[in-house]
């Protein structure tokens, strides 16, 4: 049963419907395949093996009466910020290691009444901020996975679960599937509820979905929303604008890669324009690096007041300086937020994306204990447009690496649509192979 | 658009103003081990103080939440 670890989503979930596979199938195989790379890989806190079996044994029966659900017999990891009925959210904090849920986050819920089934909590850094978790990279485990979504990366990118949920504040839905050669997909703003999820920044945090592929993040997207244009095909040729200052900004190896998506694009079918933003790279990072200090501050200052010696050195540094800065600025940095994002939202009047590296870097050695780059992710979880990161080829190391793709504001399903396509015409990178 | 105001501190004043509220909050200790977050917040400040906003225009923007599904 090994190999179907490997099925897409799409595939998986088209079998058991059709009933050549089992909910109960399913479940296995990904605790089988959890079980075979877990003692290294460390990308779950807790598999709810129990649970997830009487959940898809139910779904079985469900299937022998005739009942066909969109997600029927979907196994997906819950990153631990994110709560699950019955489940500690530890968030990578040790204090609530007993903090047990009482009621699905709205996601988890929403995902189970669509004949999905969590499989277990996903490792997170501490309280989706920077302190790692102990997971590590499926293709070289001397790198970091990314983070802050490490374990739900992990997972899909070692083929250990079909679909997981991340969030994203800065970077952290993305940056850890391209790092670890999964999709990673941010809708816009808001459109997935947060409730019951641990907050971090309230106006940058998102939740997103990680898959092996766009379609599946489509599939899984469509059902959520319902609303099936996610998983239409693509009409036309795209346009699509490469935004030179992430190249510039990127490592060689990865500004070449870069390129040459860029021309195979081109070569099927797409439109391609080189373009520069209309304001400062730097000034978009300044105005999010900000807000989310004064929020992290503000979220977190009561109960690292409390229980400081609890945390890693990460939250109490970034709250010991939000409380700082002179509120003056903070609020200019909104009103910029606003300025900056109608340029952006501009731009998607003459193309239907936008294209940039998902990172500047493959994956960094653990050593340096930081979980890499946010400065190509965090510009489009400040304006809250949708963006999706394919996992497109590798370096000279073997290790993988992203294209990230930025949609208009609620142009969630065109994005999706148009990441399909790509996807189609770039193809799929090779699962990591373990000995 | 209008010129941002000549008198904004630049990022090397901004990391003092820092440096001297983070010694006056938590002592020198701290404001040490603090610095180098200082010094990024510092940078931040600078360009988001030099950025020109139109006088009474440009409402804070509310992050997505008037995109209506």
């Amino acid at each position: 049963m090994s190999e179907l670890n490997e099925l897409s989503a799409a595939e998986l979930v088209a079998r058991v419907q059709r009933r050549e596979l089992s909910a109960r199938d399913t479940v296995l195989t990904n605790i089988d395949r959890i079980d075979q790379i877990e003692s290294w890989l460390h990308a779950w806190v807790l598999v709810d093996r129990d649970g997830a079996l009487r959940a898809a044994d139910d779904l079985d029966e469900r299937a022998v009466r005739g009942e066909v659900l969109p997600l029927h017999g979907l196994p997906f990891g819950v990153k631990d910020i994110i709560d699950v009925e019955g489940l500690p959210t530890e968030a990578g904090f040790p204090p609530y290691r007993q903090r047990i849920a009482r009621r699905d986050a709205s996601i988890v819920a929403r995902l189970r009444t669509l004949g999905a089934i969590p499989l277990g909590k996903t490792h997170t850094t501490q309280f989706a901020f920077s302190d790692p978790a102990p997971t590590v990279n499926p293709y070289d485990p001397a790198r970091t996975p990314g983070g802050s979504s490490s374990g739900s990366g992990a997972a899909i990118g070692a083929r250990s679960v079909p679909l997981a949920l991340g969030t994203q504040t800065a970077g952290s839905v993305l940056r850890p599937a391209a790092y670890c050669g999964a999709v990673g997909f941010k809708p816009t703003f808001n459109w997935i509820s947060r409730d019951g999820v641990l907050p971090l920044a309230w106006s940058l945090d998102h939740l997103g979905l990680l898959t092996q592929a766009a379609a599946d993040a489509g599939l899984v997207y469509g059902a959520l929303l319902d609303d099936p244009s996610a998983t239409s095909a693509l009409s036309g040729a795209p346009r699509i604008a490469f935004i030179e200052e992430f190249g510039e900004r990127s490592e060689p190896e990865v500004a070449s890669h870069l390129h040459d998506v860029r021309s195979r694009l081109a070569d099927a079918g797409a439109e391609m324009i080189d373009i520069r933003l209309p304001f400062e790279l730097d000034l978009l990072l300044a105005v999010h690096h900000l807000i989310m200090q004064v929020e992290v501050a503000e979220v977190h200052r009561a109960q690292v007041a409390e229980l400081r010696e609890s945390y890693g050195p990460a939250i109490p540094a970034e709250v010991d300086a939000g409380a700082l800065i002179p509120a003056i600025y903070d609020q200019q940095a909104r009103r910029l937020r606003g300025a900056l994002g109608r340029q952006v939202d501009a731009l998607f009047d003459s193309y239907d994306a936008l294209l940039l590296p998902t990172a500047s870097n493959v994956a960094p050695p653990r050593a340096l204990g930081s979980t890499g780059d946010r400065t190509f992710q965090a510009p489009w979880s400040l304006l809250g447009t949708p963006a999706i990161t394919l996992p497109t080829g590798f370096d000279t190391t073997g290790l993988p690496i992203g294209t990230q793709l930025i949609g208009r504001r609620g142009a969630d399903a065109a994005l999706l649509r148009l990441a399909a396509w790509a996807e189609t015409s770039l193809g799929l990178i090779a699962p990591p192979v373990f000995a | 658009m209008q010129p941002a105001p000549e008198s904004e501190p630049s990022a090397e004043e901004f990391a003092r103003m820092l440096r001297r509220a983070a010694e006056e909050r938590y002592g020198a200790d701290r404001a040490q081990a603090l610095d180098g977050r200082l010094q990024s917040t510092a940078r931040w400040l600078a360009l988001i103080a030099a950025a020109p906003l139109e006088f009474a225009a440009d409402p804070p923007d509310r992050s997505g939440l008037e995109v209506e599904r």
